[in-house]
């Protein structure tokens, strides 16, 4: 279809949208092409290789960060219609709601040797109970539920720019050249296998899907550093992996002070 | 002088990192006035964001008054345990009660005056941060070798500010844009500012950029605990 035949036969307009739709999300082709991990490396910039149209080396940036908000957005939907329609129910915001579902830590053994199972239960069973100051619980319900539905994508964002970078900075340490732009454009695709984490809050299927997406975000994160970055496959693992090392032991060595601290406090 | 009507598109630009919005402010003919105007804009907008939101938010949620009652039974049926923890739980629900008003409308939650407090907090904070980045970063990219003009790094560093523009979102309650994303997409702003207006090679400008991070970072700290200590001698007093 051409150019004006376009313009004929469905106006200005949807012209419009298509070159939108375009500049802000790759190619089917190439997100079919990323999600069966065929990624052709960056080619050199003194020796320009003909891609074939369908690469995702043609991808932007641009393009990188609207697939990433495209399948956060897809993601959270039907978790966001189903905490609406819960809190709605109750007549009240989605956080209140929420906590309804603590009421089930008076089943937890932990909370039991304490003796605080039954109080913080009942506490939030009537939490639960209380109503929107102004609006109509429905309202409520939905305002609140559209605010952690936004939250997908911003979590989304966050992990591609803050992890990307410490991934980036070990990859340059392995001896990467690649730039922010083709780095950052790359690792995007990674993100939409995540679609399926959508149905995480399913029983049983929810963590099946949780898994399976993971695993297939990480495999597409790996062959696309290693796409970006040209290094081999065993540094693309260990750039990629390397960060979450890093943060898990950072994590445990500030849960571990805490929970020292709390535990001389009671002993104290 | 720039046209604000362009801003959404350099901001989009220096958010991908490409090169073209830092040559147009540095470019300019008064890049500093203009990184002004444009940081103080984004931070306006932010602010009206957060006033909004917080007004949404207070009609979605229940009244506070009725939240802290929970709260505070709840502290007084862990009786035991607030105390095992060294603390006297009557005087923990009485210090919980002073304070709750304030800090819940510091937050969002609660109508009053305070919220438009934002409204300029939010300028002023963005406009601070801009200043503090680009004299640290100038005098950073001076020592390894850069030839750019200190006006010339302000009007391009002022696209750090575009990151902010995720805190408009904040008109919906319970938006949480994380405090990590912004500053490290900001840096990252900065790292491509110093590239290109002081024409460094990759290396010095992730130099430059890092030196002035640790030391906007500490002095951040530095000014945290000082307002701590400033809020804990007021609440002493109080």
């Amino acid at each position: 279809m051409t150019r004006n035949n376009l313009i004929a036969e469905d106006g200005e307009e949807t012209l419009r949208r298509r070159s939108w739709l375009k500049a802000w999300l790759p190619a089917r082709s190439r997100m079919l092409n990323a999600l069966q991990l065929r990624f052709e490396p960056v080619p050199d910039a003194d020796q320009p290789v003909a891609l074939p149209e369908e690469s995702v080396l043609h991808a932007s940036m641009r393009q990188g960060m609207g697939l990433i908000i495209a399948a956060a957005l897809i993601a959270g939907a039907l978790p966001f219609f189903y905490t609406w329609y819960t809190a709605a129910r109750l007549g009240t915001a989605a956080p209140i709601a929420q906590l309804g579902q603590w009421a089930d830590l008076g089943n937890v053994p932990g909370l039991q040797v304490l003796g605080v199972d039954k109080v913080l239960a009942e506490t939030a069973a009537t939490a639960a109970g209380l109503k929107p100051a102004f609006f109509p619980g429905w309202l409520a319900a939905g305002i609140t539920a559209l605010g952690q539905w936004i939250n997908w994508p911003l979590r989304w964002l966050g992990i591609w720019i803050v992890y990307g970078l410490g991934v980036l900075v070990i990859a340059k340490l392995l001896g990467a050249t690649t730039t922010l732009q083709q780095f950052y454009t790359l690792s995007s695709f990674a993100f939409l296998p995540l679609i399926l984490t959508g149905l995480g809050f399913i029983p049983c299927v929810g963590i099946v899907a949780n898994i399976v997406a993971l695993l297939w975000a990480l495999a597409v994160y790996v062959v696309a550093v290693r796409a970006a970055t040209k290094l081999s496959t065993g540094l693309a693992v260990l750039a990629t992996l390397l960060p979450a090392a890093m943060a898990a032991l950072l994590s445990m060595v500030l849960a571990f002070s805490v929970a020292s601290a709390i535990v001389s406090a009671f002993v104290r | 002088m720039l046209q604000p009507k362009s801003y959404p598109k350099m901001m989009g630009q220096a958010l991908m990192f490409e090169a073209e919005p830092f040559i147009t402010m540095t470019d300019d003919d008064n890049p500093w006035a203009e990184g002004l105007f444009l940081v103080v804009l984004m931070g306006v907008l932010a602010g009206a964001a957060r006033v909004v939101g917080s007004v949404l938010m207070t009609a979605s949620m229940p009244d506070p008054n009725a939240l802290l009652a929970v709260v505070q039974q709840v502290l007084s049926r862990l009786g035991p345990l607030v105390a095992a923890a060294g603390f006297d739980p009557a005087t923990a629900a009485e210090f919980l009660g002073g304070r709750w008003s304030l800090g819940a409308r510091l937050m969002g939650y609660g109508v009053g005056w305070i919220q438009l407090f934002w409204l300029v907090l939010m300028p002023m904070l963005l406009a601070l941060r801009w200043l503090a980045v680009g004299l640290a970063v100038h005098g950073a990219a001076h020592v390894l070798g850069g030839n750019g003009k200190f006006s010339r790094t302000l009007g391009a560093v002022a696209l750090m500010a575009a990151p902010q523009i995720f805190l408009l979102l904040h008109v919906v309650p319970f938006v949480s844009v994380s405090g990590v994303l912004l500053w490290v997409w900001s840096m990252l702003i900065v790292y491509r500012a110093v590239q290109v207006s002081h024409d460094l090679p990759w290396r010095r400008a992730a130099v430059a950029t890092l030196a002035a991070s640790a030391l906007l970072l500490i002095l951040a700290a530095a000014t945290g605990g000082l307002a701590g200590l400033i809020l804990a001698v007021i609440g002493g007093a109080a």
